[in-house]
């Protein structure tokens, strides 16, 4: 009986989402699940809001999410928590608008991702070839998107501040950064294959 | 770097940068930002409910099972205590059982201790007052009031007269009183008795319920016995014992022709009037074979063999059985003879089963057999008639298809070229469902 409540601590932030997942799935004990799933409520919740659009829906959603998965997730095999997670909001939140017969909202946008390796080459300095490619590149790009490059991955500032300094739209550096990262992929390639 | 205070509005700053860099990677994390960007509200707040409630969810399931376990073990003990309980209280053996296993003709009847006590009382104030000697004995106005009179129970002849017991063990007041014609017994603890003592009779099929008054009735009886014997009649007596000797206690002894009768007692004695010219008795008791005398002696010993039959006793009502010993009106049992054709005949009364025939051969041979001997009639009416004609017939029980019908037919000739080959096919294996089949054309 001592067990109940004698129960080793929980150690809340060391393990990793899988490895949480794991001890679940062999203990069975739900406070692990609560733990692993509560750091991504707020992940969650916001996904919701934006394909729900309303906080009370979305809020129900994440109940739902949550009971489901506390139940289903242990005849999972899981390689990465997080994007499994992703997908599997997604989908709830589509289910609930087809039952509405609401229209869905496509975004041909915001999930773009872009490649690694031209962030990287914004971050990091490789090599004095590859610099000046980018250097030229960046020369080519118009000038809202150069601007907006620039102020985001060399002065480290935020979209908002980018704001504040350009007087431009939040959505449009939003998309000036996107698009001139776009451009610069594409000019950086066709460059590196001409050599 | 928390997302909750950029969720807030802190959109400026190397964090906030972070969040938005971290974003670009991010599909998860963009569209959350856009949802928290695009409907108003207070997220933070609204997130820390649901993370509370999420936590509490998780751990209530945890505590359900601690509760749980901790109501089993509740109910577990509750239950082993009651048992207990239970046993304890069935170590209290009733005054006729433990009457019959100490050999007492007499049972102690009780009344309640309080009303006793009350009553001794009474009865030694007034004797101080007025000292009993039968001259001064006087009537108790009320005493039906207090004491309910009741005829007297008699079904016990006892072969020897036995001892009055001490007026002590005799609890009931009254004994005192007792040297008058009122055959009285304390009333509630009558009425118990009464009750118990229909059922018991009806358990052992006999009654040794002896009470005070009933002793003096019995020797009138006795008087009456002696005087009847002398017009040709004969007392006949005995022991009744199974096949180890050992007395059997209740049995019954039944002058046949009539219904008169008696019960062994005690030590399995018993004594009956029968007449002289025919004295034919019949021995009888639950459990044992009934053995008639047709020629019974003055001094007639009975050995009875028990009988193979189980020695519950069984009333058949209507739609069901009922124990004896549960029912407290008056039963009659049904002789055992007539019993014994029902049990031999247990085999007829099998559950009836639905089963599935089969063929003798494979399905799939049998399918081929029907290919291969398909005759395909040439009739004009089924020139150009084609598809499958389905049947349904039963399996006798030598595997032979009988009762053959067409469910589904096509044409005449068709259906009976269908009929020939099921026929004259393979044998199937018996079972009691109908089967169907379907033969192609």
């Amino acid at each position: 009986m001592l067990k109940f409540f004698n129960k080793n601590k929980i150690n809340k932030t060391e393990d990793t989402d899988e490895e949480l997942l794991q001890k679940y799935c062999d203990s069975g004990d739900s406070e692990y699940f609560g733990l692993l799933f509560n750091r991504y409520t707020p992940l969650i919740y916001g996904v919701c809001l934006k394909y729900l659009q309303n906080e009370d829906r979305a809020q129900d959603a994440v109940m739902e999410i949550f009971e489901n998965l506390m139940l289903k997730i242990t005849g999972y095999e899981i390689k990465v928590f997080k994007t499994w997670l992703y997908s599997v909001v997604k989908n709830h939140c589509f289910h609930i608008l087809k039952e509405n017969k609401r229209e869905l909202v496509v975004d041909f946008d915001s999930n773009i991702m872009e490649s690694e390796p031209v962030l990287t080459l914004l971050s990091e300095d490789t090599d004095i070839e590859r610099e000046n490619i980018l250097n030229k590149c960046l020369e080519l790009l118009p000038e809202p998107q150069r601007i907006a490059v620039n102020l985001f991955f060399y002065e480290d500032l935020s979209y908002a501040e980018i704001v504040d300094s350009t007087g431009y739209h939040l959505k449009s550096v939003k998309s000036y950064i996107q698009n001139g990262k776009r451009n610069l992929k594409n000019c950086i390639e066709n460059r590196t294959k001409d050599e | 770097m928390n997302l909750l205070d950029y969720i807030k509005g802190n959109r400026k700053g190397k964090n906030a940068r972070k969040i938005e860099l971290e974003a670009m990677a991010d599909p998860f994390l963009t569209d959350a930002i856009e949802g928290f960007d695009t409907v108003k509200g207070d997220h933070v707040q609204n997130i820390s409910q649901l993370q509370t409630r999420i936590t509490a969810l998780s751990s209530h399931a945890r505590k359900k099972k601690q509760t749980i376990g901790l109501r089993i073990t509740a109910a577990a003990i509750a239950l082993i205590a009651l048992l207990s309980g239970y046993f304890i209280l069935m170590n209290h053996r009733s005054t006729m059982l433990s009457a019959h296993e100490t050999e007492m003709a007499y049972i102690n009847i009780y009344a309640p201790e309080e009303y006793i006590d009350r009553k001794r009382a009474e009865l030694a104030e007034i004797d101080e007052i007025y000292p009993v000697n039968i001259n001064t004995l006087v009537e108790i106005e009320n005493l039906h009031e207090v004491i309910k009179p009741f005829a007297p129970m008699l079904v016990y002849v006892p072969e020897n007269k036995t001892e009055k017991p001490n007026d002590s063990d005799l609890r009931t007041p009254v004994s005192k009183i007792a040297n008058h014609d009122l055959y009285a017994v304390a009333s509630e603890a009558t009425n118990n008795m009464q009750d118990d003592a229909e059922i018991d009779a009806v358990q052992k099929d006999q009654s040794n319920i002896l009470s005070d008054a009933n002793i003096s009735a019995s020797s009138r009886n006795k008087n009456l016995a002696s005087k009847q014997i002398s017009d040709n009649k004969k007392m006949i007596s005995g022991k009744v014992v199974d096949e180890n000797g050992e007395p059997i206690i209740g049995a019954s002894i039944k002058l046949k022709n009539s219904n008169t009768g008696t019960m062994t007692d005690m030590n399995g004695n018993y004594s009956l009037q029968v007449d002289a010219n025919s004295p034919e008795i019949s021995a009888s008791y639950i459990g044992f074979e009934t053995v008639d005398i047709p020629n019974a002696q003055s001094h007639q010993d009975i050995a009875m063999k028990e009988s193979r039959l189980a020695l519950n006793e069984v009333v058949v009502l209507g739609y069901g059985t009922q124990r004896k010993s549960s029912i407290t009106g008056s039963v009659s049992s049904v002789k055992e003879k007539s019993l014994s054709e029902f049990y031999t005949d247990k085999s007829k009364t099998q559950k009836k089963e639905t089963t599935t025939p089969k063929p003798s051969v494979s399905n799939k041979e049998y399918e081929k057999y029907l290919k291969d001997n398909l005759i395909k009639p040439l009739i004009s009416e089924c020139s150009d008639k084609k598809g499958k004609v389905m049947l349904e017939f039963s399996v006798d029980t030598s595997g032979n298809p009988h009762d053959i019908k067409v469910i589904k037919g096509i044409c005449n000739a068709f259906d009976n070229e269908a009929i020939r080959l099921i026929k004259e096919g393979p044998k199937w294996i018996y079972g009691t469902q109908r089967v169907k089949i379907e033969v192609e054309f």
